[in-house]
C-alpha cells in the first residue's frame, strides 16, 4: 500500500517537474523575444533619427545637395527597416512578412509632400519650394511617433511580467531543492535551452518553408514547441551529466 | 460616369484615411492637407468614420501592432485601392465571418483615435 502511494507521488512529482520545465522554456523563450523586439524597435527609432539629423548636418555644411539628401534618407530608412525586421524574433520576422506593403517611392513622396505643403503637383513649384519639400522629406524620415513607440513598450512590459513567472518557477525549484547550485544551473539551462531551442525553431521553420513566411502564428507554435522540446532534451541531459546527489 | 466618379472619391478617402495607419509623426500640414481632401470628397463625417473601421482599419490597423516595425511614410494609392478592395471582396463566411465582426468591433488603436478626432474636427 505504501509503496502504491510511493510510486504515484514520484509519478506525480514527474508530472510537475515536465510542466514546469516546459512552462519555464516557453516563459524563457517568450520573455527573450519581447525584450529583443523591444530592443530592435527601439533602436530603428534612435538610428532613423540620427540618420535623418546626419543628413541635415550634410546639407548645411554643403555635403550634399537637399535633393540627394531626402533621396538618401528615404532609401537609408527604408532599408534601416528592413534590417531591424531581419534582426526581429521569427514571429516579428513572418508578422512583418506577412504585412510586407510597397511603401512609397521617392518621387511618390515628392509628389505627396508638394501637395501636402503647397496643394500642387511637383512639377509646378519653384526652386525654393522644392527644396522645402526636399528638407521635409528628409525630416518626414526620421520623426516616429511617440505613440507608435509607446506601442512597441508593449511588447517589452508583456515580456518584464512573463519574466517574473519564470523567475517565479525558478524559485521554487530552486527552494525546494536540496541541492540549490545543482539547482541554479539546472535552471540556468532550462531556460538558455528553451530561448536557444525556440528561436531556432522558429527560424528553421521559416527557412525549411515547414511555416510559410507569412504565417505568424504557425511560426509562434513551431517556437514554442522547439523550445519546450530543446529545454526538456537538455534537462535530461543535465540530469545524465549532473546526477542528483543521492543523500 | 457616377460610378467612376464614386469609385474615385472612395479611392481618395481611403488613400487618406490608411495615413492615420503610419508610423510617422503626423504634422500640423499633414492635417490640414488630409481635412482638404476629405472636404472635398464630400462624404459625412458619421459615414467616414465607418469607412475607417470597417474598410481602412482591418487593411491597416497591423501596421500599428507593437510587433510590426512600422511603414513611415503610408502607401502608394493603387497599393490602398488594391488591398482595401481585395479585403471587402473577400468576406468571409461561417466561423470566420463571426471572427470578423468581433475583430471589428475591436476600438481603434489609441494613436488612430487620436488622429481621427483631430481631423474629424477639421472637415
Amino acid at each position: 500500500m505504501q509503496s502504491r502511494l510511493e510510486n504515484s507521488h514520484a509519478s506525480d512529482d514527474a508530472l510537475l517537474k515536465t510542466a514546469l520545465t516546459s512552462l519555464q522554456a516557453t516563459a524563457s523563450q517568450f520573455t527573450a523575444s519581447c525584450i529583443n523586439d523591444l530592443r530592435v524597435r527601439l533602436q530603428y527609432a534612435r538610428d532613423i533619427a540620427a540618420m535623418a539629423e546626419e543628413f541635415r548636418t550634410a546639407v548645411q555644411t554643403g555635403q550634399l545637395s537637399v535633393h540627394h539628401a531626402a533621396e538618401q534618407a528615404s532609401a537609408v530608412r527604408n532599408r534601416l527597416m528592413e534590417l531591424s525586421r531581419l534582426k526581429s524574433s521569427p514571429t516579428a520576422r513572418a508578422y512583418a512578412a506577412r504585412l510586407k506593403r510597397n511603401g512609397r517611392s521617392f518621387a511618390e513622396l515628392e509628389l505627396k509632400y508638394a501637395q501636402q505643403l503647397y496643394g500642387e503637383s511637383f512639377a509646378a513649384l519653384s526652386e525654393g519650394r522644392r527644396a522645402t519639400v526636399y528638407a521635409e522629406t528628409n525630416r518626414g524620415a526620421g520623426r516616429p511617433d511617440p505613440g507608435v513607440m509607446r506601442l512597441a513598450q508593449q511588447i517589452g512590459k508583456a515580456g518584464q511580467r512573463v519574466l517574473l513567472v519564470s523567475l517565479a518557477i525558478a524559485v521554487y525549484e530552486i527552494a525546494k531543492s536540496d541541492d540549490w547550485p545543482r539547482e541554479k544551473a539546472r535552471q540556468g539551462a532550462i531556460s538558455g535551452a528553451g530561448i536557444f531551442g525556440g528561436w531556432m525553431t522558429g527560424t528553421a521553420a521559416l527557412a525549411t518553408g515547414v511555416c510559410a513566411a507569412t504565417a505568424p502564428v504557425c511560426v509562434t507554435a513551431a517556437a514554442l514547441v522547439g523550445g519546450m522540446l530543446v529545454a526538456y532534451g537538455a534537462d535530461l541531459g543535465f540530469t545524465g551529466f549532473y546526477p542528483r546527489s543521492s543523500r | 460616369m457616377t460610378d467612376l466618379f464614386n469609385a474615385d472619391r472612395r479611392a481618395q478617402v481611403w488613400e487618406v484615411l490608411a495615413e492615420l495607419f503610419v508610423g510617422k509623426e503626423l504634422q500640423d500640414y499633414d492635417y490640414a492637407a488630409l481635412a482638404r481632401t476629405l472636404r472635398h470628397c464630400a462624404y459625412a463625417p458619421d459615414e467616414l468614420e465607418r469607412i475607417l473601421r470597417d474598410e481602412v482599419a482591418p487593411v491597416w490597423r497591423h501596421n500599428l501592432s507593437p510587433l510590426a516595425i512600422p511603414e513611415m511614410e503610408g502607401w502608394p494609392t493603387e497599393e490602398v485601392v488594391t488591398r482595401i478592395r481585395q479585403h471587402i471582396a473577400n468576406q468571409p463566411h461561417g466561423v470566420r465571418k463571426l471572427l470578423a465582426i468581433m475583430r471589428r468591433r475591436r476600438a481603434l488603436p489609441e494613436l488612430v483615435i487620436a488622429r481621427w478626432t483631430r481631423l474629424r474636427r477639421m472637415i
